[in-house]
């Protein structure tokens, strides 16, 4: 069912995508895949036609996607060398044929499904819970909405992996550097005025490797699908760091 | 180790297996893995892709932040909201414990809004009223800005994950291991490995979320497919009050994400083609915050009698422009991104298009307040089945009867995640030991697996399950949506029928068994099917009109007839229907007799 | 990706950065004195005695000093994340720093010698 498509030209009506496509059963090297499908609707994103297409004509792709509207973080991919949120990358303003391969440096499982565990092993490792000594009041811990205000930014964050995998540093050092998500996180913690382990949790930082190799290329800003900016959280850790040396 | 008849299932041995990791499911585990139980959370998505993550608006608990607040108004705001088909008992045990819930989940780290002096924000929402009705609009919905569910659940995943809690993540549940003696286990499918796992547990806690992918437009997520629902029909017992699926007022017209109900407890309202605020007319008081079953049906009238906004009148406009960007970015941020992404607009300045979306299912596996399965054995209509528990959208305890009020379904997964933990763990003392399992207790769950993997391939002609399930919704859209009647539903039903019986020679391309997602469809469209007959037959059946399940033909509510909950179970003759009284006797305040409805 | 044993913090990410920034504000200030000397030779301000002795007077040895120390230490951390970077067996990526080190620091004791005219 799939339509080859050298030199063909781009028809207004079709969408023409490439699929990275790997199926350890049947081995051998990964492939492009072409697919044509129509344009059903006006603001159609990139997963109503992934959807189309294992739907109607090739029931094997494979891809992860749960709530369609970016909340969950599921569906993260490299689209035309961006990565991104399929669910809510609209068609339009894609060039075609738009290439969709995994997230980069994953350990492909199938398709565009990466292996995610060690992703959420480095989120685990920053322990991203709260962490108190004081006994918990009555009621709820008092909290200005200022200091509620500091943690804007980075608790919206969805875990799709897409900034982490889009880094150079992690590419190169991943088992080490932690990573623009995971750091995000802790800044979220290290912000949070009802957290008490700051200061552990700079401590569990204050590494070459864990936090120091961004080298602020900016990747993980540039392809955040909800906005946020990791770079500037690990700014904010390092300068807290050093606020607490001098 | 084994003595099952085979080596190809892996044997594990839980105090407790949780299917499900949403909200309800993760609270629960919890419970048990600070209590030292061996918990393991069986999950088919990685946890933090669970439905719950969609939530907006906010969860209810009479905090009394912003304006004086009780929970026994709370409590008669629930059960007028449920058109008098929730359980009292139920309803009474999840408002009285809200408030200290909700300052639980601060205290695990919940980033809550916050009022100036500090404590958490509570907003308007609707049905919410103070002093029985008679006092006026409450604040009772405790809110993260707009992002309250992403809150509770990634919240809930962290404190496992402090906790200890053992994750299966993407492992799809098969089957239930039922014996005399209740549930031991369940069959599950290892969906990246390809390979068969039997978790047997002293408790089996189904926490699958909601069915409202048997819809064709619907706010749920993909995974939303009544899993839990479905292996209690498949295991013979019946499923609750399946009829009530709750219509949300504003999901984006045509694409279906949630405008939550916030934007009108901010202060947003809707407009027709006219430009009028027409919801004064069917709720004088409540207005836009009128229950949401009331608003649904108000919007449909405005559509079918030509008031409807656009070149094909077929939507309404959500205006929320008048709260000032400000406000808009501040307290509902979410919603300005969807608008601007699925419909290209700028809630800032412009309204958003919006209709009735399916949304919620009031029904589910019924279970008491404990989150324990009843089911009804001859005359005793409440028995309890050991070891098998339920909670959470997947439950129907009862507590939000005919029609769910916005901001109580987060309470009802805290709420009842955690009284279901405390009562698997009162149970677990009596259980020292797994017992011994038949050892082919795994055929049946593999069975469901190579029917499709081993079955005979697709063929040219070989139906499609795409294609049978695009039928399964746009029936139960065309047939049992907003408003009903008994020449549209029944034809419903019938083709309905005709669908699921097409299910049995249907079969998939994908033979592979790393990470097969065309077989994951498959099995969740089986699950859909049985839970969507249950509802069309119990909405056929049900000569009334109650909360969110309207009718055409019966526009009135008979408390005489049908103040009682269907129980709708699958046999070789189809689905079969018998009812159970509803519990009007709370645990202990007087009882809220039935009355009118009016907002 | 190898998840390895978490050994914890080797406590040398801060002094790194530190160091690195601070030697890059001194490089601000120092690296533009010699441009300005050459600058006053092309446009013919400066002879070949008035360089020498600027070159000679103690401030100007003490800028330049600084400067040296400055590109040394602004070298090293960069090379050696750069060597972190990319050279993942420990025992080699300690040879090559250690090497660098050796090399760097001789190249600016004799520098220095150079300036302060050591043992001429």
């Amino acid at each position: 069912m799939t339509i080859r498509l050298s030199g063909v030209g781009i028809v207004s009506d079709m969408i023409h995508l490439q699929i990275y496509r790997y199926d350890p059963e049947k081995g051998g090297e990964p492939t492009m895949q072409s697919f044509e499908v129509p344009l059903t609707k006006p603001g159609m994103k990139l997963l109503d036609a992934l959807n189309h297409i294992k739907w109607n004509l090739d029931g094997t792709l494979t891809y992860r996607r749960s709530c369609g509207e970016g909340v969950c973080g599921s569906d993260g991919m490299n689209i035309n060398g961006v990565n991104g949120l399929a669910c809510i990358t609209p068609i339009a303003g894609l060039k075609q044929p738009i290439k969709i391969r995994p997230l980069p440096s994953m350990g492909v499982i199938r398709d565009l499904v990466v292996d995610m565990e060690h992703f959420f092993d480095q989120y685990r490792s920053i322990r991203p819970w709260l962490q108190s000594e004081t006994p918990v009041p009555e009621h709820e811990r008092l909290q200005t909405p200022e200091d509620r205000a500091e943690i804007d930014g980075s608790y919206e964050c969805v875990l799709c992996g897409c900034c982490t995998t889009s880094c150079p540093s992690w590419w190169w050092n991943g088992d080490r550097f932690l990573g623009p998500a995971a750091l995000l996180q802790a800044d979220r913690w290290i912000r949070d005025s009802r957290d008490e382990m700051a200061g552990e949790r700079l401590d569990q930082l204050e590494d070459a490797f864990k936090l120091y190799r961004c080298h602020q290329i900016m990747n993980c800003m540039e392809c955040c699908p909800k906005d946020l900016n990791p770079t500037k959280a690990i700014d904010h850790i390092k300068r807290t760091l050093l606020a607490r040396k001098s | 180790m084994a003595y099952l008849s085979t080596d190809k299932v892996e044997h594990h041995f839980h105090d407790v297996v949780i299917i499900g990791a949403g909200g309800a499911g993760l609270r629960c585990a919890l419970q048990l893995a600070d209590a030292n139980c061996r918990v393991a959370v069986v999950s088919k998505v990685l946890p933090t892709r669970s439905h719950t993550v969609a939530a907006q608006g906010g969860m209810n608990a009479a905090l009394g932040n912003v304006s004086s607040d009780h929970w026994h108004w709370h409590m008669y705001d629930t059960v007028k909201g449920s058109d008098y088909l929730g359980d009292q008992d139920a309803i009474e045990y999840m408002c009285r414990a809200a408030p200290r819930m909700v300052r639980e989940l601060e205290h695990q780290g919940v980033p809550f809004s916050r009022l100036d002096n500090g404590t958490i924000y509570q907003r308007p929402f609707g049905g919410q009223s103070r002093e029985f009705g008679e006092g006026g609009q409450a604040s009772r919905t405790c809110a993260a800005a707009d992002r309250t569910g992403h809150a509770i659940l990634h919240t809930m995943y962290q404190q496992n994950l402090r906790a200890g809690t053992h994750f299966y993540d993407e492992f799809f549940a098969l089957d239930l291991m039922m014996d005399d003696n209740g549930c031991q286990g369940v069959m599950a499918w290892d969906i990246a490995e390809g390979r068969y796992h039997l978790f047997q547990a002293k408790a089996v806690i189904l926490a699958t979320g909601g069915a409202g992918r048997i819809f064709q437009m619907t706010t749920n997520a993909h995974i939303c497919t009544g899993d839990g629902g479905a292996l209690v029909l498949d295991a013979g017992l019946p499923v609750e009050d399946m009829e009530f699926f709750q219509f949300h007022p504003t999901g984006i017209a045509g694409v279906g994400p949630l405008i939550t109900e916030a934007v009108r407890g901010e202060g947003g309202y809707l407009l027709n083609g006219e430009g009028e605020r027409f919801m004064e007319r069917y709720a004088p008081t409540a207005k836009d915050l009128a229950s949401r079953d009331v608003v649904s049906r108000a919007i449909a009238v405005e559509i079918r009698e030509g008031r409807g906004c656009g070149p094909n009148k077929d939507h309404i406009l959500l205006k929320l422009d008048h709260l000032g960007a400000e406000l808009i970015m501040k307290r509902l941020p979410n919603i300005h991104e969807l608008a601007l992404r699925f419909a290209d607009v700028d809630c800032t300045k412009e309204p958003i298009p919006v209709l009735p979306t399916a949304h919620y299912t009031m029904g589910g596996v019924p279970t008491n307040r404990f989150g324990e399965v009843v089911y009804a054995d001859g005359d005793e209509k409440e028995r309890v089945m050991e070891s098998l528990y339920a909670i959470g959208e997947a439950a129907c305890a009862s507590v939000h009867g005919a029609n769910r009020l916005g901001g109580n379904s987060l309470l009802e997964i805290i709420v009842f995640g955690r009284a279901c933990g405390d009562q698997v763990l009162k149970h677990l003392g009596e259980k020292q030991y797994h017992p011994k399992l038949d050892p082919d207790c795994w055929k049946s769950g593999v069975a469901r697996v190579e029917r499709w993997l081993s079955g005979a391939p697709e063929q040219d002609d070989s139906v499609r399950i795409s294609g049978i399930r695009d039928e399964m919704e746009r029936i139960m859209q065309e047939h049992c949506s907003v408003y009903r009647n008994e020449a549209v539903m029944a034809e419903g039903v019938e083709h309905l029928e005709r669908t699921a019986a097409s299910l049995s020679s249907a079969s998939i391309k994908d033979r592979g068994r790393v990470f097969n997602t065309e077989l994951v469809e498959a099995l969740e469209l089986e699950n859909l099917m049985g839970l969507a007959r249950a509802a069309a037959s119990g909405a056929l059946a049900r000569t009334e009109s109650r909360g969110a399940h309207a009718r055409d033909d019966y526009p009135e509510r008979d408390d005489e007839q049908w103040m009682k909950h269907t129980l709708a179970s699958i046999g070789e003759n189809g689905v079969k229907l018998d009812y159970k009284p509803v519990r009007t006797v709370p645990m202990s305040v007087d009882s809220f007799p039935p009355k009118k409805r009016v907002y | 990706m190898v998840i390895r044993k978490d050994t914890g913090t080797a406590h040398n990410g801060l002094s790194d950065w530190y160091w690195q920034r601070l030697s890059a504000v001194l490089l601000l200030v120092t690296l533009p004195l010699p441009f300005l000397l050459l600058w006053g030779v092309y446009s013919g301000a400066l002879n070949q005695f008035a360089l020498l002795d600027l070159l000679d007077h103690f401030l100007s040895r003490l800028f330049h000093t600084l400067l040296i120390i400055a590109i040394v230490v602004h070298a090293y951390i960069g090379l050696k994340t750069i060597l972190e970077d990319y050279v993942h067996p420990p025992m080699l990526r300690v040879l090559l720093i250690g090497t660098m080190l050796v090399a760097m620091a001789t190249a600016g004791i004799w520098w220095l010698a150079l300036v302060w005219a050591w043992g001429g």
